[in-house]
């Protein structure tokens, strides 16, 4: 009896030229699998299409386009929207801020970060509980983080100014948030505060991976404790860092909350950054097609980091 | 690591000390401040004024179907994408991660006039339908990332006793990708909550406006009653400070989960 059922499966394998039927079955199998996975993806799929991608189509398409958003009427402009962002003064600027604003944040929240990591890597009391107070701020809405460091930066009663008064530093009291030559390194500050926890986590956890005798070796070898950090376990944390800086870039580009909330892009426009520009442009001064001009751009600066990040990825492994 | 000497020790913890001093003065502010001249009646205020708990009810609202939406998307997707073989599926992996990176503000005028054009501005599903769509390429990363752990053979085993695709993927996986789903309902309801751009641009009427809203809403329209402000965004932080003290296992797992690949 098994044998009787066995055999017509094998037969095909045997037979030089293979008949129409196994072959046909196969492609079925095919069609079915395949069917199968796409049912499994497509909700996630199509909805990412009809968003984002629609969306990316949209910006391309009123990009050229004059348009206010408010009439039916859209007059075709070429890439007129393009040629004056590109010798606007305020585009300029918006990319400025938002290129020193990510520097700052990638740089100061990775070193700070790596610091912090290191020293809750140590052998002490109350590592958990430093690691949960400095990881919070990750979990905060940039609305709650705002208003506190409203309170912080006051010019007048602000905590910062009377420390500064307190102890006899009056002179460096500054108009932190009202200033425009300081308000967008003050936003810089609450930002750094508010992520340097997860650069923190990331290196945290990249540490514990480290072997045991990498630090003992460093120990034995004579080198010191900050020595160690530098030249043993920063080396050997390379992937972390370059997650941490394509991370950063990317959150560079996304800010929008914590400007916004502080300084609504002001004074002047000292903090204006890509983010905020594109939101004043399209829905405060209602130049759409304008405004969808510079969302081109900002998709292409976005995924042309993408693309740096798995080339170089590519490489690293 | 041991730091060898007594001295290095006591300036490590001196250090760590100081920098949680500085960490945790915001957060003190905020208390202080919601204090301010009449005491705990500023909460009782704040939540006697009809709009607080609107504020509050529509955020719930939100992140509850936003959670419920993204996550039985995601389980689905996130097991396709790890364990099963399909033509196009790099393409499509792909095409959504590639979202991860995009400004939310890059996207702002599209949504805006399209939600505008289908009725869908001040109202829950608008909102709801453009967080789920920003929320799914970091939780595919998330939750995918997880699924590729998970042992093969034990799917292979299910699929020779003649399991269905969806069988193995209900009976043997689901049960099994519970952290990885709880640690992205958790971010999800994070992202809901604190969500601002998008309420900022799509809801103009403060009957549909979430928690990220309340504050400029006190600003106005209490004209500059600091207390009252400050009591408001300490009870909207409430919700994700007890998140955080229960779940910071989770977040802090789901930080490296995801982006280190």
């Amino acid at each position: 009896m098994q044998h009787a059922t066995e055999l017509p499966e094998e037969q095909p394998k045997l037979s030089a030229v293979p008949p129409q039927r196994p072959d046909s079955t196969k492609k079925k199998a095919q069609l079915k699998k395949n069917l199968i996975g796409w049912a499994f993806v497509a909700p996630t799929v199509l909805f990412v299409i009809a968003f984002i991608y629609y969306g990316i189509f949209y910006n391309a398409y009123h990009s050229l386009f004059s348009w206010d958003g408010i009439s039916f009427e859209k007059t075709y402009i070429g890439f007129e929207n393009f040629g004056r962002m590109f010798s606007d003064p305020e585009f300029y600027n918006a990319l400025k801020n938002t290129g020193i604003f990510t520097v700052l944040t990638v740089t100061i929240q990775a070193g700070l970060g790596l610091v912090l990591a290191y020293l809750l890597h140590t052998k002490g009391v109350g590592r958990t509980f430093f690691k949960s107070v400095f990881f919070f701020p990750v979990v905060l809405s940039p609305v709650v983080l705002g208003a506190a460091f409203s309170q912080i930066f006051d010019f007048q009663f602000g905590y910062i100014n009377e420390f500064l008064r307190m102890v006899g530093l009056g002179a460096f009291e500054q108009n932190w948030l009202g200033d425009q030559d300081v308000a967008l390194y003050a936003i810089i500050l609450i930002n750094i505060f508010q992520w340097t926890g997860s650069s923190m986590i990331m290196y945290y956890m990249a540490m514990l991976a480290i072997e045991r005798e990498v630090f003992e070796a460093a120990n034995i070898d004579g080198a010191g404790f900050w020595r160690t950090l530098w030249s043993v376990v920063f080396p050997n944390l390379k992937g972390t860092t370059f997650t941490l800086t394509i991370l950063g870039v990317i959150g560079g580009l996304k800010t929008f909350d914590i400007v916004w909330i502080s300084t609504q892009g002001g004074p002047g426009n000292s903090t204006e950054v890509i983010s905020t520009y594109l939101f004043r442009k399209s829905m405060l001064h209602q130049e759409v097609g304008y405004a969808s001009a510079v969302a081109i751009i900002l998709l292409i600066i976005a995924l042309s980091i993408t693309y740096f990040q798995t080339r170089v990825q590519k490489k690293m492994d | 690591m041991e730091i060898q000497t007594k001295k290095g020790r006591w300036l490590t913890n001196l250090g760590l000390s100081l920098m949680a001093v500085i960490w945790l003065f915001p957060i003190f502010v905020m208390f202080k401040e919601s204090l301010r001249v009449n005491g705990f009646s500023n909460y009782i205020a704040t939540l006697q004024n009809p709009n607080f708990p609107q504020f509050v009810f529509n955020s719930f609202i939100v992140a509850f179907f936003m959670i419920l939406i993204s996550i039985s998307f995601l389980a689905f997707a996130a097991f396709g994408f790890s364990k099963l073989e399909f033509a196009g599926k790099r393409l499509l992996f792909n095409l959504v991660l590639a979202g991860l990176m995009l400004p939310v503000a890059s996207l702002i005028v599209p949504l805006f006039f399209t939600l505008r054009n289908l009725d869908g501005l001040n109202s829950y599903w608008g909102l709801i339908g453009a967080e789920v769509a920003f929320f799914l390429p970091f939780g595919l990363m998330l939750i995918k990332s997880y699924f590729d752990e998970l042992p093969n053979e034990l799917m292979e085993a299910a699929h020779i006793d003649g399991a269905t695709t969806f069988q193995i993927f209900y009976k043997i996986m689901m049960p099994l990708a519970k952290p990885a789903l709880a640690t992205a309902t958790i971010y999800a309801f994070l992202n809901s909550w604190n969500e601002y751009l998008m309420v900022l641009t799509f809801m103009t009427d403060p009957a549909y406006q979430t928690v990220t809203m309340a504050p400029t809403f006190f600003t106005e329209a209490l004209g500059g009653d600091p207390g009252k402000l400050y009591a408001s965004l300490v009870l909207i932080s409430l919700p994700t400070m007890v998140f955080y003290i229960f779940f910071q296992r989770f977040l802090q797992k789901g930080m490296t989960s995801g982006a280190v690949k």
